[in-house]
């Protein structure tokens, strides 16, 4: 069964194959053969291809990657998680070259040699991001996984909750090492700055969000969960109550998560300061958030608490 | 940690809050050098203003349970060594004991005699 939203989105995953090989078409008297392929860090072409191999090379990615994406973007009707990411994953696969190719070739038009071909900034950020922007327009698109009813926790014996009463729970963690990581690598970008400054920059940003994420704050309150980074609280994720199934204290690795930080996986969504205990939480939908914490267990004896409150006052 | 307040309570909300964190101290669930949770997100989570909170830590401080330092948040004092831990058990004590007192009448000065008499 075919849904109109999986005709969008085998809609915007063959936009690839159609601009690559319309931009070749049109261009193709234009440009210089052959065409710069690759440019050095001072922006000088030091690597080129035929146009013709170039043309078939890049097709045949971005076919093999389009073929992929719509058999996808066909499974997904089955609401797997799996199909939806993996046609998200193959959808920038087949974005990436085309869009890489079509940049090439409107930047090389009417050069008279490979050689005078100059990458506009705008134009490499262009082509780095759209492929971005299609892989989320088609995961948006899909459905999401399989809805799969969680049975609710049963009425907790040790912390009963009466219907007013309010109750929050607030924790953190924080890991020094990524603090130290931090720092290191904000001083790494001092030397950086005189050598090359836009990696100096990249770095200092990367710096500073490392620094920044070595505390993750997490508040249970009647609202739900919401896990904060930095010490300003922010930026901040909540989940809603309404949303929860259950919640238990969990040992988490990062590696099974996707690493520190905050991840999205196939396992669910997670925020990582460290290795260790945290907050786990089963929701509605089957999926699972996790939250590194000192002692989540209160945390997660009142999360279940105000769910089986919550379902108590709705009924 | 783990705070509850009811705002049917006589007691004040600062002052429920700052029982909570003094009990959790005595009964060694917070130790020393832990962290209070920020006053902002305890304020949201309560859906009370941030300065009660903030009032309840401040009262904390001055009882000398917790370090308040600007930037670096409230932290239960880590040179708190067992004999302070009693000394706040009995303050505690000491205030349950004042508010059983008001609540049959008796006033601050009337309870001193009654100490006084008490004694051997």
């Amino acid at each position: 069964m075919t849904s109109p939203r999986q005709l969008l989105a085998a809609l915007v995953v063959l936009q690839a194959p159609v601009w690559a090989a319309g931009v070749g078409l049109a261009l193709r008297g234009d440009v210089p053969d052959p065409v710069p392929t690759h440019w050095d860090l001072a922006g000088d072409v030091d690597g080129t291809l035929a146009l013709p191999v170039f043309t078939v090379v890049v097709l045949a990615v971005v076919g093999a990657a389009t073929a992929l994406a719509l058999g996808l973007v066909a499974a997904s009707g089955r609401r797997s998680a799996l199909a939806s990411l993996g046609a998200a994953g193959a959808t920038w696969l087949a974005w990436l070259p085309a869009a890489l190719y079509a940049a090439t070739l409107v930047a090389s038009a009417d050069a008279a040699r490979a050689a005078d071909v100059r990458l506009p900034l705008v134009t490499i950020l262009l082509a780095t991001l759209l492929p971005f922007v299609a892989a989320l327009v088609v995961h948006r698109l899909l459905p999401s996984p399989v809805w799969r009813e969680q049975p609710l926790p049963a009425e907790s014996a040790t912390l009963a909750l009466a219907d007013g009463e309010r109750v929050a729970w607030v924790g953190q963690a924080s890991s020094r090492a990524l603090l130290v990581l931090g720092v290191v690598l904000g001083l790494g970008t001092v030397p950086l700055w005189f050598a090359v400054w836009p990696a100096a920059l990249a770095a200092g940003l990367a710096a500073i969000a490392v620094a920044w994420v070595h505390v993750v704050t997490v508040r249970v309150d009647d609202a739900g969960v919401a896990v904060s980074w930095g010490p300003a609280q922010w930026p901040r994720v909540r989940v809603g109550l309404a949303d929860i199934a259950s919640a238990e204290a969990g040992d988490i690795e990062p590696l099974r998560w996707g690493g520190w930080g905050y991840r999205r996986t196939t396992r669910g969504r997670a925020a990582v300061a460290r290795r260790g205990e945290g907050l786990v939480l089963t929701l509605r939908d089957g999926q699972r958030f996790a939250a590194t914490v000192d002692r989540p267990e209160p945390a997660a004896e009142l999360v279940n608490a105000l769910v089986v409150r919550l379902s108590r006052t709705a009924r | 940690m783990l705070i509850r307040v009811d705002p049917a309570s006589p007691l004040g909300l600062a002052d429920q809050i700052a029982a909570q964190v003094r009990a959790a101290v005595i009964d060694g669930s917070l130790r020393g050098g832990d962290k209070l949770p920020p006053a902002r997100e305890l304020a949201a989570a309560l859906d009370v203003n941030m300065h009660t909170v903030l009032r309840a830590y401040a009262a904390l401080r001055d009882e000398g349970i917790v370090d308040l330092r600007r930037g670096r948040g409230a932290h239960v004092r880590s040179d708190l060594a067992e004999p302070d831990r009693e000394r706040v058990a009995l303050r505690r004590e000491v205030r349950d004991l004042l508010d059983r007192a008001a609540r049959i009448g008796i006033t601050p000065e009337e309870l001193v005699n009654e100490i006084r008499k008490a004694l051997p």
